[in-house]
């Protein structure tokens, strides 16, 4: 029994590491054949072993805290302010006409392609960074809360007002936890792309960056390890706040009640 | 206790979707009422009417003597598809019901131990509903309708989408507990032998345009067998008459429209 579930466990960390893998080897391959050129590639070694340097000095967790301040402030307000306009605009149809044309304005935007001009009244502060942060959540995270509100079956409201709630009632206690799956969809999605911005406002506002000016500046000083360091971090705190914040969040609402299956069976 | 007197509902912007058309219905105090119509009439259209869900065009609807305004929980509507709140557990979700009751908690939890126990659902009270069958999950809805005291149950074709068994073993559940409570039952249907099974008057609705086409008088004596002769008269004429109405609604492509895309012609600001 214990066996069986632990072949369970391991399987999917397995095939999953596949991929990896074979990237590693060509890219050892591709180091191979290029070390003698005389130009600076790393071999996956010379890599991990800058990886674990950098963290033993602490330069990397200095990094990490310092992109972190720079990203979470502006996406929970971000949070916040989607979700409690995206409500509103998902119920009345108004205020959705009203609004809707700027964001459909404002969305395709690059959120990058803010920083010049914001920079231009905020100067290269960190408040400049956090309006890109803030900008570019907000209008992925509002997106999904309106669909998720406008689609949600009307019975469970008709249900609430023969209950006897108030429309406050019926929006927290009805409304919002209906349109949840949507709401959680919008939240990745916003952090996804909060966390893209943040490393690109990094590089054009240097002095206060994290991971994004360490990843700039070590190209100038052709330190190609701490390039490719740099990235891996990236993708390593990425999946860690997935599977921990996320994945947790999800557990505890929409697998417990049914929304969505906990893993993917046919 | 309730009556609807020449009621229209259209729908639309100049009101060119007509559904309902001089609508009559009455049930007096404690008397189980189906109607009884063929598919996409606007027999949910007129439940929700009478929850207050929706106003009329024309026409009048008094409960009591008094008019219908606004949803209240005097009359609970029991949904075809349960609607219960997934996020809440069976208890809780039967504890909704008791949030504008001035109850103590623990004389709440009493009321609610007592209809759980009603509904035979007392081992699932912290289950949370999608883990429950329909049958369970209408149970559920009915225990929630039922301990907000209504005085009217509106019910929507709520065993429809259950099995055979389970619709048999609901329908009597049903019949007792309105022997019991005495409540009245405003219950839509298809199906002309569940009608005749457990009402003591049928309307039946034309295809839409919604009109009385007729009403009968059930006085079969109760528990009613479907294998009586008088049954199976009676089953026979209603079928004839409600196929005549299927039929028509079958050839005009119109009629089909579903609820949803009727309630999209609601006007603004009228469900919310």
């Amino acid at each position: 029994m214990l066996k069986m579930k632990s072949i369970r466990l391991i399987r999917p960390i397995a095939l999953g590491s596949i991929p990896f893998l074979i990237i590693l080897i060509f890219w050892y391959i591709f180091y191979y054949f290029n070390q003698n050129v005389g130009w600076l590639f790393p071999s996956p070694i010379e890599t991990f072993s800058s990886f674990l340097q950098l963290i033993v000095d602490g330069t990397l967790p200095d990094l990490i805290l310092k992109s972190l301040l720079n990203l979470i402030p502006p996406f929970i307000l971000a949070m916040i302010c989607a979700v409690v306009f995206g409500t509103i605009m998902g119920i009345n149809r108004t205020i959705y006409k009203i609004f809707h044309p700027i964001l459909s304005a404002i969305y395709p935007i690059p959120s990058l392609a803010w920083l010049p001009f914001i920079i231009l009244f905020l100067g290269f502060t960190r408040e400049a960074i956090w309006f890109v942060i803030f900008i570019s959540s907000f209008v992925r995270i509002i997106y999904n809360v309106i669909s998720g509100v406008q689609n949600i079956n009307i019975e469970y409201v008709l249900a609430a007002k023969n209950l006897g709630f108030n429309k406050l009632k019926i929006v927290l206690g009805v409304i919002l936890p209906c349109a949840f799956p949507q709401i959680i969809t919008g939240l990745k999605l916003g952090f996804g792309s909060a966390w893209r911005s943040l490393i690109g406002a990094e590089m054009l506002v240097v002095m206060l960056g994290g991971l994004g000016k360490f990843i700039w500046m070590s190209q100038w000083y052709f330190d190609f390890d701490k390039v490719i360091v740099g990235i891996i971090v990236i993708s390593l705190i990425s999946i860690f706040i997935e599977e921990i914040i996320f994945k947790r969040l999800e557990k505890n609402t929409l697998v417990k009640w049914g929304f969505i299956r906990e893993e993917y069976k046919i | 206790m309730l009556d609807l007197l020449r009621v229209n509902k259209f729908f639309g912007e100049n009101d060119d979707f007509e559904v309902l058309k001089d609508v009559s219905i009455s049930a007096e105090n404690g008397e189980f009422v189906c109607i009884l119509g063929p598919s996409g009439c606007g027999k949910t259209i007129l439940l929700y009417l009478i929850a207050g869900f929706l106003k009329p065009t024309e026409g009048k609807i008094l409960m009591e003597n008094a008019s219908i305004s606004e949803p209240n929980c005097n009359r609970m509507m029991i949904f075809q598809n349960y609607v219960l709140f997934p996020w809440k557990t069976v208890y809780k979700n039967i504890l909704f019901a008791l949030d504008k009751s001035t109850l103590t908690n623990s004389e709440k939890d009493a009321l609610i131990v007592r209809y759980l126990d009603m509904m035979g659902l007392i081992a699932f009270r912290d289950w949370y509903p999608y883990k429950l069958s329909g049958g369970m999950q209408q149970r559920v809805a009915l225990a929630r309708a039922l301990v907000a005291n209504p005085k009217l149950l509106l019910m929507d074709e709520p065993f429809a989408a259950l099995d055979l068994q389970h619709r048999k073993f609901l329908r009597k559940n049903l019949e007792t507990i309105w022997q019991k409570t005495k409540k009245t039952i405003i219950f839509v249907t298809h199906s002309p032998n569940e009608a005749i099974s457990l009402a003591d008057k049928i309307y039946l609705l034309s295809a839409r345009p919604a009109v009385i086409k007729k009403t009968y008088q059930i006085d079969l004596p109760r528990p009613r067998d479907s294998l009586n002769p008088d049954f199976i008269k009676l089953n026979i004429e209603i079928e004839k008459d409600l196929s005549e109405e299927f039929e028509k609604a079958i050839k005009n492509p119109l009629m089909e429209e579903s609820l949803l895309h009727i309630l999209n012609l609601t006007k603004k600001g009228e469900i919310l």
